[in-house]
């Protein structure tokens, strides 16, 4: 049986990576003779160069290190000031309550579209970049922070008094413990929205960074330059979700295996 | 507005006879729809909470107001509401921009690429889910894709298609499509077995699984997956004309910002948002009507 799931695991593996080379090569053909328009498709071997000539130059490093920050500072920004934002939601009612049609309003508003007017009010700098991912993930994040304080299960906090837990105590082992679940569950999907966010906050008003070189790509015409930072992304943010999977499984181990 | 809507009017109300007492109309909502609805007490902490929301954005605008007027160089970074008011007013008559054929043009767009994006990423979904060895080997390509962030095709559509109303559909409708693909793709595989295995013992054939139990499921995560698509529909077509159109209120949105006209951004930002608000209300209400039937 596990012969046999090992040897499933191997020809799909072997098929997939197949694919990716029989893909590239296709790409690579179909750009040489012109099937793809090369201006706009460009071809792996051309994107490789740029990537090298990036590395040499130094541009590739620079323009990952800016974007991480950006990514980086606003994410970690946005997820302490929701939980914060979430802390005050779900335990103060009065506050909940006044603040919920404005919630809401935020909530519905497409957030990226903030960027252009956050330049004219911050200006230029990495300021408005930081406040746009801040404003892409901060609700989901308190709103799951709230979710997870009301769904505290009386039970827990009742049995913990019992057993004579003082309001430090409920909170350092009862709350902390089952709002974690939730905000580790959000900082999955946050990360991507985070990510989304930061490359989007390169694409106007920057001079740096992954979102920028696309940009530069395109005013330029220059499709290999776009194609090959539009890959750097997706390794960076895969490397990022593999990363955080990572947390996540240590952040949830205390919870029996579903 | 709420003592309009509410349904704590009585019958007697209704004809223009005599207020109902509050008794009255409690007895008269729990005829009408099972529960006795809010009493008084919860009426008036309601009205309370109310009044200091009301007032909370008055102050917010006066301030604004009053700040915005203060200096020149606050007047030109975050204006007035009274001068983006007036923008906007203007907007609406035809004088500003393309008034409301901007609208238009963004909506075409968003409403097109959705269209495309949901159809496609449904279709693959099933597609792939249906064997598990197209399942297994396409996992590292999906959660590759998945984790690309969409905003970052804009730049290679644009260059590919142009500056064109469908270029922008194009690249609304791709990130449209990893969200349904996403969705649906995780919905079919939730789909309890219990339900698969129920119907077949009750004599179902393919073509009964597929009608009773994946598509009011599938219906169902799209449903599900609306709310999220509608809002990237809307950014997405956006930020697209943000990189280069020359209509559409992404369009107003980058005049604006290059001739450091704050009313023009900031009417542009305001009436997508409020657009953003009236559809996505409109999708909580019909999500609203078909969770009645939902295979949860």
């Amino acid at each position: 049986m596990t012969a046999k799931y090992a040897l499933q695991r191997g020809l799909i593996a072997l098929a997939q990576v197949a694919t990716v080379v029989v893909f590239l090569v296709l790409w690579q053909l179909a750009s040489e003779h012109h099937v793809l328009d090369p201006v706009f498709f460009s071809k792996p071997t051309d994107m490789w160069h740029q990537l090298l000539l990036w590395k040499r130059t130094g541009v590739l490093w620079k323009n990952i290190v800016d974007t991480m920050t950006v990514f980086l500072v606003g994410y970690v920004a946005g997820t302490v000031l929701g939980i914060v934002l979430g802390i005050v939601i779900g335990t103060m009612t009065w506050a909940r309550e006044i603040m919920e049609p404005f919630l809401a309003f935020f909530n519905a508003l497409p957030r990226l579209i903030l960027l252009p007017l956050l330049i004219v009010w911050f200006g230029f700098g990495l300021e408005p970049k930081f406040i746009l991912v801040i404003s892409v993930i901060i609700l989901m994040v308190a709103l799951n922070v709230a979710a997870g304080l009301r769904e505290v299960k009386v039970d827990y906090l009742n049995n913990a008094r019992l057993a004579g837990a003082t309001k430090f105590d409920l909170v350092r082992h009862v709350y902390i413990p089952s709002v974690s679940l939730w905000v580790t569950s959000t900082a999955r999907v946050t990360v991507g929205y985070a990510f989304n966010a930061a490359i989007a906050a390169e694409f106007i008003g920057a001079n740096k960074g992954l979102g920028f070189l696309m940009y530069l790509g395109l005013s330029n015409t220059e499709a290999v330059q776009i194609w090959t930072a539009l890959g750097v992304t997706v390794i960076l943010a895969l490397v990022i979700d593999f990363i955080l999977a990572g947390v996540e499984t240590r952040a949830t181990r205390w919870m029996p295996a579903a | 507005m709420s003592t309009s809507l509410d349904v704590t009017a009585g019958p007697a109300e209704e004809i223009g006879g005599p207020r109902a007492t509050p008794e009255e109309s409690r007895r008269w909502n729990i005829i009408r729809r099972g529960d006795p609805g809010p009493d008084p007490e919860t009426r008036r902490h309601k009205r309370i909470v109310r009044i200091i929301q009301i007032a909370i954005v008055l102050v917010a605008l006066g301030l604004w107001e009053y700040l915005g007027k203060s200096s020149k160089t606050l007047n030109l970074t975050i204006s007035t509401p009274w001068d983006t008011a007036k923008w906007i007013g203007q907007w609406a008559e035809g004088k500003q921009a393309h008034g409301w054929s901007d609208l238009v043009v963004t909506l075409e767009e968003a409403a097109y690429g959705m269209f495309l994006g949901v159809l496609i990423g449904v279709v693959l979904a099933v597609v792939v889910s249906t064997s598990k060895w197209v399942r297994l080997f396409s996992a590292p390509f999906v959660s590759m894709l998945n984790a690309l962030p969409k905003i970052a095709l804009a730049p290679l559509f644009i260059l590919i298609f142009g500056e064109s109303v469908s270029a922008r559909a194009y690249f609304v409708a791709a990130g449209i499509f990893f969200i349904t693909f996403y969705n649906v793709f995780g919905g079919i595989r939730s789909i309890d077995v219990i339900y698969l295995r129920n119907a077949r013992v009750l004599g179902a054939n393919r073509r009964w699984l597929v009608r009773d139990v994946y598509a009011p499921s599938i219906v169902g995560w799209v449903m599900t997956s609306l709310r999220l698509t509608s809002a990237w529909a809307l950014t997405g077509a956006v930020i697209a004309e943000y990189l280069g159109s020359v209509k559409g209120m992404g369009y107003i949105v980058a005049t604006g910002q290059q001739s450091s006209s704050t009313p023009e951004v900031l009417g542009g930002v305001l009436i997508v948002a409020v657009v953003a608000l009236i559809v996505d209300r409109v999708i909580v209400r019909i999500e609203r009507h078909f969770s009645v039937w939902r295979l949860a």
